[in-house]
């Protein structure tokens, strides 16, 4: 899975080029965000505005990636898609994310208070 | 394209003519010289179907234009039958269809034996829901059918050496094209997984649904055509197909066994139809059904509610949810969870919504037909239901707790946790305490859940309790199925009676006509010389249409005694070949009906109704005044040209074991006499007919549940003390039925004589036995007979389906035609 990576000041805005994140594929998505992750990042944008479909153990990827920075970063989602959003909702995983619409909007609210 | 410039379709032989060449080259790809039968039909019923999309159309912009309140109706069963023939009477195009076919060189009649009976339902509760979706379109509600879209429907019957043999029933390869698949309105349902436990941004509890896995719900719409083709509805039935994971597992992970097994797994769901007293086997997969059902209903509904409105506060105002029994039930966890979960509504606000939104309808009295699950299973499939229904039971308890205080039975009594080594979810109530009207199907059925089913809640919410006695559609039971007679009555009356059954009344001036009663009886001798042809091509017996046709038609079950009216054939045999005793009048006694392929003492009937007659035919003592036929695979289509053949009607369930039934008002409608216990619609049936023209026999139920409370029902008493009962009994010990198979049948022995005869046979035998000779002193005086043959057609207003309609609509759903 193709993501891209691009830093904004301390935020890290992880960008997955992928319709799916799903059973075939969420060993490489969770891979590379961990590995993301080691490297020091803890304040991770996670931009879902290409993918069309996550099933529950992408979902569960996701969940497992907030609960490994716990404590120590954040991790804020933005531009998920309605029915990616329904299953988000379907879960309650929209209860424990800072969810944007845009990635501009989430990094400005991500940013620390001037 | 603009869709308005189309023209309309006409209806006259000559545009018919032309569709129907139209799809037979442009849809089949046929010449017409090379077509066949099986071409006709499939052109035939696009071309219909051409029809009922446009009105349907009209009517949902209809509908859309007034903002409509709509009616859902939930069911596990939708038994429709075949419904090219109703298509044609509702769309007023019988006619012209048969004319244009005609010119064609066809006859309609082979046409429409081309059409398979859609049998995605058991009996009557199924059928029920196909008549109801019949009555809403007529009276132009906006009233709409939910379904499962089964693979196979209810198991085809077949007899071999007495014995039923089940074949499945492969409907779809052979149903006609009415059907719409609407891939483009799919839904996704989640199941199993488990609940992570956390705390959301704010701090508060916040249970999330993690690893559950996915089916796809795809939705078939029927059309539902109303009489006179003003209003045409939807009966959308979904499909159950794997998620297009599978496709990208097989290329990705390269896993294609695997793959292959889920994508079955998932297609299993909507593949058969559970037929009924099968509890016990396959419970997962039928509560997984169950959701499938509720999950794909709900999230069509509300889709459709939200493209029109915003937020909930008005969903109840423009959405009623019926439940058709218990099998629904998971509606009120599933439409809390969705109002909670995905819509962020706190839960009294959702629950006053659910409560407000839903309404139940209760279609047993048998303790062991009211559905439970365990509570790991539901765990194990909806965990976070399971949540949720806990949720329920805690808020509901504490309630009842400060009502009653103290008093901890009650609380047992009335959760929706039955306490025992394997803790079970009650869905009734859960039923109950959803939803703001709980309905019983006949007024002595209402009675008895009101006092002796669920009394608890009936004391704690006796507003929510009420009654819509079942009723039948007479487009389909009378008009369709006994064209003669609705030949002669719209003759003789007019043809109002097709939209408004009460006005039959209109006959009862005829029912001494003897002109009008001659006309009456050729057209029951014709129904019965028909059925005779049946009767032979299916089972090679040859009957005497002469004969009284005595008929017992519907699902084999102990407590509809089927085995009562054999023991009383039995009685009757006896008494020709021991006592000498001629019988008054020939008599066929006909049987039909299917009995669950676990439920063995209801197969080992349909056995002993074979051997009995076996016996009694081989006889020549008998000299053929006693046939018992048994016809195989009863069905919609089947009962259709059973019904109007029938001269007494066999309603002889045990006091208080039959919701309504409506087998018996099919019947009555048709002219026949009905020989019945004061049970189910019975009661009421008596109350319309008066009690001149029905034969009413048997304990009633206060007598039924008095003797259980006392003990006081010793069948070993009935034994010793009447002859013809022991006689009866004995042939059971003596293998006078089975005699290359001893034994067969003194298992019957046992279960009454022994085990207490839990359906009271033998309490019942004497009255049924004395009820049934003074039949036979109506039945030969002809007049008399005709009369109260023909004031029961007269006197079945009530039991039409546009009425049970009417008053659901009125007092439930506050629905309103919308024109």
């Amino acid at each position: 899975m193709k993501i891209e990576a691009e830093q904004i000041a301390d935020i890290l805005v992880l960008t997955p080029y992928d319709y799916r994140i799903d059973a075939s594929s969420v060993a490489d998505f969770k891979g590379q965000l961990v590995a993301w992750i080691q490297e020091g990042n803890y304040r991770i944008l996670l931009d879902l505005s290409q993918i069309d479909f996550i099933d529950s153990s992408g979902l569960g990827a996701i969940v497992s990636l907030w609960k490994l920075l716990s404590g120590k970063g954040d991790i804020c989602l933005c531009g998920i898609r309605e029915p990616v959003m329904s299953l988000f909702k379907l879960t309650r995983m929209d209860r424990i994310f800072r969810i944007y619409s845009s990635s501009v909007e989430a990094v400005e609210a991500m940013k620390p208070a001037a | 394209m603009d869709t308005t410039a189309l023209e309309p379709l006409e209806n006259d032989p000559k545009s018919l003519r032309e569709s129907l060449s139209r799809h037979l080259r442009y849809s089949l790809g046929k010449e017409f010289q090379s077509k066949t039968i099986r071409d006709i039909y499939l052109a035939l019923t696009l071309s219909l179907r051409d029809r009922l999309l446009e009105k349907l159309l009209e009517t949902e912009a209809r509908y859309q234009a007034a903002d409509a309140r709509r009616l859902y109706y939930l069911s596990m069963e939708f038994l429709i039958g075949r419904s090219l023939g109703i298509n044609l009477t509702n769309l007023g195009i019988f006619d012209a269809c048969h004319t244009a076919l005609m010119d064609m060189g066809i006859d309609l009649e082979e046409v429409r034996e081309q059409e398979t009976d859609a049998a995605l339902g058991n009996g009557g509760l199924g059928r029920l829901a196909a008549c109801f979706l019949d009555s809403l379109a007529t009276l132009d509600y906006p009233g709409f059918g939910y379904g499962i879209h089964y693979e196979y429907g209810l198991f085809q019957q077949e007899i071999v050496n007495g014995y039923q043999k089940e074949k499945p029933d492969h409907w779809l390869s052979k149903a006609g094209p009415f059907q719409i698949e609407r891939t483009e309105e799919s839904c996704i349902i989640p199941l199993y997984g488990r609940i992570e436990h956390g705390l959301d941004l704010n701090g508060n509890y916040n249970p999330m649904w993690m690893d559950w896995r996915v089916i796809i719900g795809v939705p078939h719409d029927i059309p539902i055509v109303g009489y006179g083709a003003k209003t045409v509805n939807y009966l959308r039935l979904y499909a159950a197909k794997p998620s297009s994971d599978f496709d990208i597992q097989i290329f990705n992970a390269g896993d294609y066994f695997r793959a292959v097994a889920q994508k079955i797994e998932s297609e299993t769901v909507s593949k058969i139809l559970y037929p009924s007293d099968t509890m016990d086997t396959g419970r997962e997969l039928r509560l997984v059904q169950e959701y499938f059902l509720v999950a794909c209903s709900l999230r069509d509904i509300i889709r459709r509610y939200l493209k029109n409105h915003e937020g909930f506060d008005g969903f109840p105002n423009k959405v009623n949810i019926q439940l058709n029994d218990t099998h629904p039930a998971l509606t009120v966890a599933e439409l809390m969870r969705i109002l909670v979960d995905e819509h962020s509504l706190e839960w009294e606000a959702a629950w006053n919504i659910t409560q407000k939104t839903l309404a139940y309808t209760n279609h047993t009295l048998l303790s062991e037909a009211l559905e439970k699950w365990p509570v790991s299973l539901l765990e194990h499939v909806l965990p976070r239901h399971l949540q949720i229904i806990y949720e329920i039971n805690h808020r509901f308890l504490g309630e009842i707790a400060v009502l009653w205080p103290g008093d901890t039975d009650r609380l047992n009594r009335m959760s929706l946790i039955e306490e025992g080594a394997e803790k079970q979810v009650r869905m009734a109530h859960l039923a109950i305490i959803g939803s703001h009207s709980v309905n019983g199907v006949s007024a002595l059925h209402t009675e008895l859940i009101k006092t002796s089913l669920v009394p608890d809640f009936f004391a704690r919410w006796p507003e929510r309790f009420n009654n819509k006695t079942n009723g039948i559609t007479q487009r389909r039971w009378l008009l369709k199925a006994n064209p003669l007679l609705a030949e002669l009555l719209s003759e003789t009356i007019g043809s109002e009676w097709i939209t408004d059954l009460s006005l039959l009344r209109r006959l009862e001036p005829f029912a001494n006509d003897p002109a009008f009663q001659d006309r009456f009886r050729k057209i029951k001798q014709a129904n019965k010389e028909q059925l005779g042809k049946i009767i032979y091509q299916t089972t090679r017996l040859k009957i005497n249409p002469d004969s009284l046709f005595d008929i017992h038609a519907k699902r084999i079950h102990e407590y509809k005694r089927q085995l009562l009216n054999v023991m009383h054939i039995i009685h009757e045999y006896f008494r020709i070949i021991e006592d000498g005793i001629e019988p008054a009048v020939p008599k066929t006694y006909i049987f039909a009906g299917k009995a669950a392929p676990g439920y063995w003492a209801a197969k080992q009937i349909i056995k002993l109704i074979h051997n009995v007659g076996d016996i009694i035919h081989k006889d020549r003592r008998v000299k053929d005044r006693l046939k018992v036929v048994f016809i195989p695979d009863y069905r919609v289509s089947l009962a259709e040209k059973i019904i109007p053949a029938a001269e007494v009607s066999e309603q002889i369930s045990t006091a208080g074991t039959e919701a309504s039934g409506t087998g018996n008002m099919k019947f009555a409608l048709n002219g026949s006499l009905t020989i019945g216990t004061l049970d189910g619609a019975n009661v009421e049936m008596l109350e319309e007919v008066g009690e001149d023209n029905i034969y009413i026999f048997g304990l009633k139920t206060s007598e039924v549940h008095e003797m259980k409370q006392t003990g006081t029902y010793r069948p070993l008493n009935y034994y010793h003390e009447h002859d013809s009962i022991r006689r009866v009994m004995d042939a059971f010990w003596d293998n006078r039925f089975c005699p290359q198979e001893p034994g067969l049948f003194r298992w019957l022995y046992h279960h009454i004589l022994e085990k207490g005869d839990d359906y009271f046979h033998l309490a019942d035998f004497q009255s049924y036995s004395r009820i049934h000779e003074t039949i036979y002193t109506d039945y030969l005086q002809i007049p008399v007979w005709n009369r109260k043959s023909i004031l029961n057609v007269a006197r079945m207003g009530k039991f039409s389906s546009d009425r049970t309609i009417t008053e659901y609509a009125r007092e439930i759903w506050d629905l309103t035609p919308v024109l």
